[in-house]
Parts: C-alpha cells; structure tokens; sequence
C-alpha cells in the first residue's frame, strides 16, 4: 500500500513532465518547386495569399519520419509506372522516376510503420510538377491492417462522400511542392492508409512521397 | 483474266468483318472522353443550326460549315431534337466517316493490290490516331475521307476522263473545302503529286496518260480544260451553297476566302507550334510522362512501301500515293502549327504504304514463306497497333501523356456537370475564364442566365454559383471544391 501511495505521484509527476516537454514546430524538407509561369492575381477576397505556409505543427523532440524506408502496400499491387517502395524513399521530386502511379478510380497506399507510434503529423506528395488537385484524399490511421476497426481519419475532402467514409470537410488543395502537412493529433496507430480517386488532370492517382512524424509509444 | 468468284466472295467477306470490327471498336470509344474544347464549339454551333437560329461563317476561328450541315442533317433524319443531341451522337457523325475512309480503302484494293489495300485498312481501323478522331465531333475524319475520296477519283479522272469524273472530283474538293479551309494544303498536295507523277513517267510506261477507251468502243475525245472547268464549277457550286448557309448569308462567300488571311497569322506563331518533326516523333518510340509510346514498325514498313512505289516495276497508283503522302506530311510538318489529330489524313497513307511495304518484304523472301507472309507481317503491324490501343484508348485514354491527345477535357469535368445539373434552373453562373472555360458553354447551353467574365464582375456577390479558372487565382480560393478542367487548369466552385 505505502509503495502503491508512492508510485501514483511519481508516475503523475513523470506523466506531467512529459506533458511540459518542449515542443519546437516539425521541420520538414520540401523539395524545389516545380511549376513554371505567373497566374494573373484575381481580386477576390477569400483567397488564400500564395505561397502561403501551413500553420506549424509542434512536435516534441524524437520525433522522425518513422515511414522511412517502411513496407508500402496498395489496393493497386502491380503499378505499371513507378513502385512502391517511391513512396517511402525519402525523394519528394516530381519527375520521371520519383512517382508511383495506381491505377484509375479510388486507389489506396497502406504504409506499415512496424509498431504502433505516437504520430504527430503526416506529410504527403501526389505530383507536384503540374497545377492538379487530387481528388477525395482521405487520410486514416488504424491498429487494424485491414482497416476495419479503431479506424481514424485525419483528413478527409471527399465533399460529397463518395467514398463512404462521411461527408469530409478538410479543404480542397492544390497539389505543390510543400505537399500536405496534415496534423495527426498525437494518434497512436501502427498503419496509415491514404486514399485518392484520380485528380483535376487525368483519372490516375500518383504518390511522390508519405512521411509519418511520431515516435515510439513511451 | 478474271478474279474467281470465290476469292471475291471472300475478300467481301473480309471487308464487312473489318468494318463491323473498326464500328465496333470506335463505338466502344464513343463515350470514353468528355468533350474536348473544340468538339464543343462544334457541337454548340449544330445545336444553335438544329434550333433553328442558323449558321453563319466566323473567317477568324473556326472551320467550314459542312460538319453541322452533316450533324444536323444526322439529328433531323434520326429525329433528335436539338436537347436530345449529346457527345455520343454527335460523335456518330463522324465514326459515319471514319467507317466510310475505310469502305474506301477497302473499295480502292482493286486499284491499290488487295494484299495493300486490306493491310492498309486492317492497320487503319486498329490505329490509336484513327479511332480517337473518329470519335471526336470535329472536323478531321470528315476531312480525311472527302480528301481520300478526293485523291482516288482524281487518279480514276486521269484515266479515263470522263465529265461524270470531272463533276465528282469538283464535288469532293468542293466538299473538302467546306469542311475545312485548310484543304488548299491537300489540294497543293494533290496536285504536285500528279504532276511528279506525270514528269517521272517513262517512256513506253503504263500510266495515267493512257485514256482507256469508253465501254462501247467509240472513240474518246480528251477534253482536260473542259472536265478542269466542270469540276471548277462543280467545286464552286458546293462552296457557294455551304458558305452561304444555303443562300442566306452571302457575306460568308467572302469570308470563307477572307479567313486566309488569318490562317496565315496563325501560321505564323501561336501557342500550338511544333518543330518539324513532331509528327515523325509523334509516330517513333518515345517515353512520355513514364508511358512508352510508338509506332516505329508501321513507320519501318511505310518507309519500305515508299521505297517500293519508287521502284521501277512500281504501279502508278503507288507511286501516286507516295507522292501525295510524303508532300502532305512534309507541308504539314514545315507549318509551324501542329496538332495530332491533323496527322490523321497523311496517316491513311502511311497506313496504305506500310500494306504496300509488307508486300514488298514478302517478296524479298523465298517462295514457299512468301505465301504466308503479307497475312502474317500484316498481323505483327496490326498488333502493334493493338498494343498501343491498351494505353491510348485504355489507362491514358483521356491522359495528356498520351501523345494522340492535344489538351485533352478532364475525366472529372462530368462531375462538375453533374452537380450543376442538380441547381434549380434560373439560379446564376458566374463562369470566370480567360477562355470561357470551353467545353463548359456547351453544357450549359440551356442556361441563359450564365455569365462569362474573363475576371472577377463587380457584381460577383449576386451570383448563385462562381466557377474560377485556375489561371486567374494566385493560389487556391479558401474553401473551394476543385474540379478538373484541361491539364494544369482547374475551376474552382467558390464557397
């Protein structure tokens, strides 16, 4: 009893610490832009100012890109361009050579991270050599391999649900070379799956890069 | 000696396969693509013909009449009222004359050698080129078969002149000339390659010159100037009528003349120029966005069948064919505008050349394979055409990777079509494009309370709905939904 007394303040204690830790905003590494020519500037007033940033996501520190070099598996196994080993090689360019691309329709990419994480933000790259944005990307962490149980999604602009996973409310996005940072809230999941159904330019669905920022459950 | 009966039965048994096989083929097609820009400002001025607002000659961007003459004269005989007419039909119109440039071919195997005409067909209805634009509402399949009706009458003219030849060759050129303004490129084609044809005769030679008496023996008058006016005026005839939309707006008359003058401009730089050897490169092995593309094989036999019409056992009507061929590629490839879908008229003739070319390797080899061989060298070049069908009518069917294509419509376009079809119907579109966001008009044909701005109207607030072009936005409106227009534009649905 007099241990159990002492142990419940020491683990607060240690459960309070980690909660103060320090948080620095994620760095993550953008490749170089690759989209030629100067759009004429609309005067409208809801637009988003170019170049815009995302806002930072704060991360503690140990926090990596844990899908480097992860197994990636898809609803299209056999790719005619690209593989999929692309997707998680650490090169976010947009030329021949650095895209997977899967087949027409609603596609999906599934990276198994090893062990279940604590993630903090998931960064993704369809193409971003041309103006395109890719259409009903749904982003969801599960325990489950066969994403059938503890499903969560992360992101979600299938406006319309086509997909079936609920009418999705994230915006949106022109595909560049800052990708899409979409925060992960501190999940803890083992598979990321990421789902795209073609694009604004052709009916096929391409990934340049995932990276998934967590670490190790404590 | 005549052909038995048989041989002819079987190569009519042939033909019908091949054409119910190419209908087939292109039929499947007929929906595959939304409209392409360009299929849309055709297709909008048939519906304003079928509706009864009539058609009138533009000289500074659009082509001849006959393709809404033809596409009206389709809904009326089928009896499709102007909101019934959609992609699918309208695309019948021209699949009707893909089918006929291949009834053609196959009708010409007489004078072309049956072994070149059937492989020269068999490669056309199997070609990417060939069954993309005869499933595409523009002007192209029509032009390539009035030209090759054109190229086969003249050829039949010179041989036996006759005023019935003169009148039907007056008529295709009057024909080809109100279906589009370049025609005078297939005619220079046409004409330099009969007058080559004329000096490279030889001595003693069999040719075109050689009149063939008429059937009842009796003597024939040559009369060249006479027929050269009949078919003048017969060509003159068909362009009066078309130009001015059946005599109801005769300013068209001159501007059909007038709209040289703007080729010429065009000609002479714009957006859609292209080196020289973009057509050759179009046809040789490539990569193109990953995808490997090509058709080297055909280009090989082709290059073979050209060598072979210049031989000197060579027929005049394969050296003709050369002629016009190679001098239509080549006025085509030192224009600086350049489209894929222009290929498809030198296309037949490479196709009908690659047939000639299986001839000729066939007979290179020993006697025994050499029976086997035209059918089986013609299957390798068919399916090589086949080969390149799975990607251009399949995964990249409607991909600008696809180098068949030229600024294809995006497959996601339907969606935003869809949508707007569910709004009440006197609501307001504000469309926002410096282009008008073509095919987009033609959808929303029955709106009239659509707006096209080429930026923001003042009054943008009193509109239901704002579609934004992606060229005019520096960066994603805030919560907009994004819908695909063509390659690297996108309209945006302004919340």
């Amino acid at each position: 009893m007099k241990k159990l007394s002492l142990l419940v303040p020491l683990c607060l204690i240690a459960l309070s610490v980690r909660a103060e830790e320090a948080l620095s905003p994620l760095k993550v590494l953008f490749p170089p832009p690759m989209l030629t020519g100067t759009p004429v500037p609309a005067k409208l007033t809801n637009l988003e100012a170019p170049n815009t940033k995302p806002a930072p996501i704060m991360v503690p520190a140990g926090v990596t890109n844990l899908a480097k070099g992860k197994p990636v598996t898809s609803s299209d196994p056999a790719p005619v361009i690209g593989d999929l080993s692309l997707i998680t090689d650490g090169d976010k360019e947009s030329e021949e050579g650095y895209f997977v691309e899967l087949d027409r329709g609603r596609q999906w990419v599934q990276i198994d991270l090893g062990a279940a994480a604590e993630l903090y933000a998931i960064a993704v790259w369809h193409y971003h050599a041309q103006a395109r944005a890719y259409l009903e990307v749904i982003v969801q962490v599960s325990d489950d391999p066969a994403f059938k149980t503890n499903v969560r999604t992360l992101f979600n602009n299938d406006d319309q649900n086509r997909a079936g996973f609920g009418v999705g409310t994230s915006p949106a996005y022109l595909d560049k070379n800052i990708g899409r940072v979409i925060p992960a809230n501190k999940t803890v999941a083992r598979y990321v799956r990421l789902y795209s159904a073609g694009n604004t330019a052709n009916e096929l669905n391409h990934y340049i890069e995932v990276e998934v920022f967590g670490r190790a459950r404590p | 000696m005549a052909e038995p009966a048989h041989n002819r039965r079987r190569f009519l048994f042939a033909a019908v396969l091949l054409l119910a096989g190419a209908a087939f083929l292109r039929y499947s097609q007929i929906n595959r693509r939304p409209l392409h820009a360009d299929e849309a400002v055709q297709a909008y001025q048939t519906w304003q013909l079928l509706r009864g607002d009539g058609y009138s000659y533009d000289p500074a961007d659009k082509h001849g009449p006959w393709l809404y003459y033809a596409a009206a004269a389709g809904a009326k005989i089928s009896g499709w009222s102007p909101a019934a007419l959609n992609p699918a039909r309208l695309r019948s119109i021209t699949v009707l004359a893909g089918l006929g440039t291949l009834a053609l071919l196959l009708g010409a195997a007489t004078r072309l050698g049956r072994g070149p005409g059937f492989i020269g067909a068999t490669l056309l209805a199997v070609a990417p080129l060939a069954v993309i634009y005869d499933t595409y509402f523009v002007q192209e399949a029509w032009f390539c078969f009035f030209t090759w009706a054109l190229f086969f009458a003249t050829l039949r003219l010179l041989e036996n002149p006759t005023r019935a030849g003169a009148l039907l060759v007056g008529a295709l050129a009057g024909l080809m000339q109100a279906t589009k303004e370049t025609s005078v490129l297939h005619f220079a084609a046409l004409g330099a390659a009969v007058i080559a044809l004329r000096m490279m005769r030889s001595p003693g030679a069999a040719g075109f010159a050689e009149t063939r008496p008429p059937a009842g023996g009796a003597k024939t008058r040559p009369e060249p100037g006479f027929h050269l006016l009949l078919a003048l005026l017969a060509a003159t005839a068909i362009y009066v009528v078309f130009y001015s939309a059946f005599f109801t707006r005769w300013v068209g008359v001159v501007d059909g003349l007038r709209t040289y003058f703007n080729y010429a401009a065009r000609a002479a730089g714009s957006a859609h120029d292209q080196p020289w050897y973009y057509y050759l490169s179009l046809l040789g092995p490539h990569t193109q966005g990953g995808g490997r593309w090509g058709e080297p094989l055909l280009l090989l036999a082709a290059l073979i069948g050209v060598g072979r019409a210049f031989s000197a056992r060579a027929q005049p009507t394969h050296r003709a064919l050369a002629l016009f061929t190679v001098t239509l590629l080549l006025l085509y490839s030192l224009i600086p505008y350049k489209t894929p879908w222009l290929l498809l008229t030198p296309y037949v003739g490479l196709a009908l050349l690659a047939g000639l070319g299986v001839v000729q390797l066939a007979e290179w080899l020993p006697a025994k394979p050499a029976r086997f061989a035209p059918a089986l060298l013609g299957l390798v070049l068919g399916l090589e055409g086949a080969w390149v069908d799975r990607s251009a009518l399949g995964r990249y069917a409607n991909d600008e990777r696809n180098p068949y294509l030229y600024q294809p419509t995006s497959a996601d376009l339907p969606r935003l079509v869809d949508a707007l079809a569910t709004m009440p119907a006197g609501q307001k579109i504000a469309v926002v494009s410096p282009d008008h966001a073509w095919p987009l008009p033609w959808y929303l044909r029955d709106r009239a309370a659509t707006g096209y701005f080429v930026a923001p109207p003042a009054n943008l607030p009193d509109y239901d709905l704002v579609l934004l072009d992606s060229r005019l936005a520096a960066a994603a409106p805030a919560g907009a939904t994004a819908f695909g227009l063509r390659p690297n534009v996108i309209l945006w649905q302004m919340p």
